[in-house]
């Protein structure tokens, strides 16, 4: 008896095996051949920001030589930026910030406008007289100095090029990572100072004509400053 | 004694003819029926390939050159995208042989876009609108944000559609399965960012500041694919 039931085991469990091979030969036994690829990225950071600190300003101290602090003011009744003899203006300090995962340029334009800056000569005819030192970071351009490229500035016009092209120099390429707050176009700031020793006579001549009630002669200073940060392709 | 000699003779030729008769059965038989039959078979051919490829430098790159100017480099070699940015071929599936049986194409596609948001809020609302300057081009059609993907899920799920759709239930044994002219069961998926978009000065600004915008995302817009082409007998 106990034998007949093993071997009623031993064939159950063949037939068993045998189903379960027809059954899943398919899913076991066949050709295939597979191929996969995967892979992923994010977009390129640039987190840059351009920032650009105009004048600030609308009352100064002077400082010169002799002069006691208590009148050494200049103050503008209508909030418009003033400078005078003795004086330091700042037009602006630009500054840039990021680490962009892309190359970038940098770029400055600038345009500067002196209007008025004449004085009279005699009777009939005026000349230009500019007592204005501009300092763009660590250059200085006046009349009777010299631009970047060595060439001397004699007249205003020749001046206005030479800051002009000071602040323009300051564009550049940066490559991919690099940390802009580390470059030297950052903290670029611009400033004008009228000396306060100077030419007595034209100084006055000059403070004379903006308080002559005509505008059209008013000593002037225009300076627009752009900075724009691009991705180089 | 002559007697002896007789009988031994006898019993010799007897002998003989014995042997002879089972010798020689066969050749005299006269009623033979007989049958052969031999066959051989070998194992039916295979030699099916499926080459999945990306570029040595990924489907996604860590950095990009323009002449031998690096212009674009994620930091510490994350793999980006950028404007200006493509690969072209970036994943490619080629697929050859002449197998001997029937065999079906399966190709299973995951696309991901995830955080293509830009663009200014409007009022009252605290999401982004979509963006995603990304082109990606699937055998020649390009799929990007446009009046029918109209997101970046939508557009993810037509990427997807149209690899899988290069799918073959079945194909007749002895085909051959590299591509041709009129039928290619290949897949070759380029991608580009433009650097600068066509049209006016207003559609272009506008561009460029969501470019920007999602460069300044704190949390990276992403895109990832994942293809797997599987050759398989059909029973």
């Amino acid at each position: 008896m106990k034998k007949n039931i093993a071997m009623r085991v031993a064939a159950f469990l063949f037939i068993l095996t045998m189903i379960t091979t027809c059954a899943f030969a398919t899913t076991f036994a066949k050709y295939t051949t597979k191929g996969e690829a995967e892979d992923s990225a994010r977009v390129a950071k640039w987190g840059v920001t351009v920032s650009m600190v105009g004048m600030d300003q609308t009352e100064y101290e002077i400082s010169g030589e002799g002069i006691g602090s208590q009148d050494a003011q200049i103050s503008s009744a209508t909030d418009e930026k003033n400078i005078a003899p003795g004086s330091q203006l700042r037009f602006a300090t630009i500054g840039l910030s990021g680490t962009p995962e892309v190359a970038v340029q940098v770029t400055f334009t600038a345009n500067l406008s002196l209007t008025g800056w004449e004085v009279p000569k005699n009777e009939n005819e005026n000349e230009e007289y500019c007592p204005l030192v501009f300092s763009v970071k660590d250059k200085e351009f006046k009349i009777g100095g010299k631009a970047l490229d060595g060439s001397a500035i004699s007249t205003v016009a020749e001046l206005e090029a030479a800051v002009e092209a000071a602040i323009v120099a300051y564009s550049a390429i940066y490559n991919p990572n690099t940390n802009l707050v580390n470059q030297n176009a950052n903290t670029l700031t611009v400033y004008c100072q009228w000396a306060y020793a100077g030419n007595d006579v034209n100084d006055t001549a000059l403070g004379d004509a903006a308080a002559d009630g005509v505008s059209t002669n008013d000593p002037a200073i225009n300076l627009s400053i752009t900075c724009t940060v691009t991705q180089i392709d | 004694m002559k007697k002896n000699i007789a009988m031994r003779v006898a019993a010799f030729l007897f002998i003989l003819t014995m042997i002879s008769t089972c010798a020689f059965a066969t050749t005299f038989a006269k009623y033979t029926t007989s049958d052969s039959a031999t066959d051989t078979a070998r194992v039916a051919k295979w030699g099916v390939n499926v080459d999945v490829a990306v570029p040595t430098t990924g489907a996604f790159q860590s950095s990009y050159t323009n002449g031998s100017d690096t212009t674009v480099e994620g930091k510490n070699s994350a793999k980006v995208v950028a404007p200006g940015t493509s690969v072209t071929n970036a994943l490619t599936v080629t697929i050859t042989g002449t197998p001997e049986v029937d065999v079906e194409i399966k190709y299973e596609a995951t696309v991901s876009l995830t955080g293509w948001e830009a663009g200014t809020f409007k009022d009252g609302e605290t999401t982004k609108n979509t963006y995603c300057p990304l082109v990606i081009t699937v055998n020649g059609t390009q799929y990007k944000i446009d009046t029918t993907n109209t997101d970046a899920t939508k557009l993810a799920a037509a990427i997807e559609k149209a690899i899988e759709d290069l799918s073959v239930a079945n194909i007749d044994a002895n085909t051959n399965l590299a591509a041709t002219d009129a039928l290619t069961h290949d897949l070759k998926i380029s991608w580009a960012w433009a650097y600068e978009v066509e049209g006016t000065d207003t559609v272009k600004a506008a561009a460029n500041a969501n470019d920007t915008a999602l460069g300044n995302l704190t949390t990276a817009p992403q895109i990832s694919i994942s293809v797997t082409c599987t050759v398989t007998q059909n029973d």
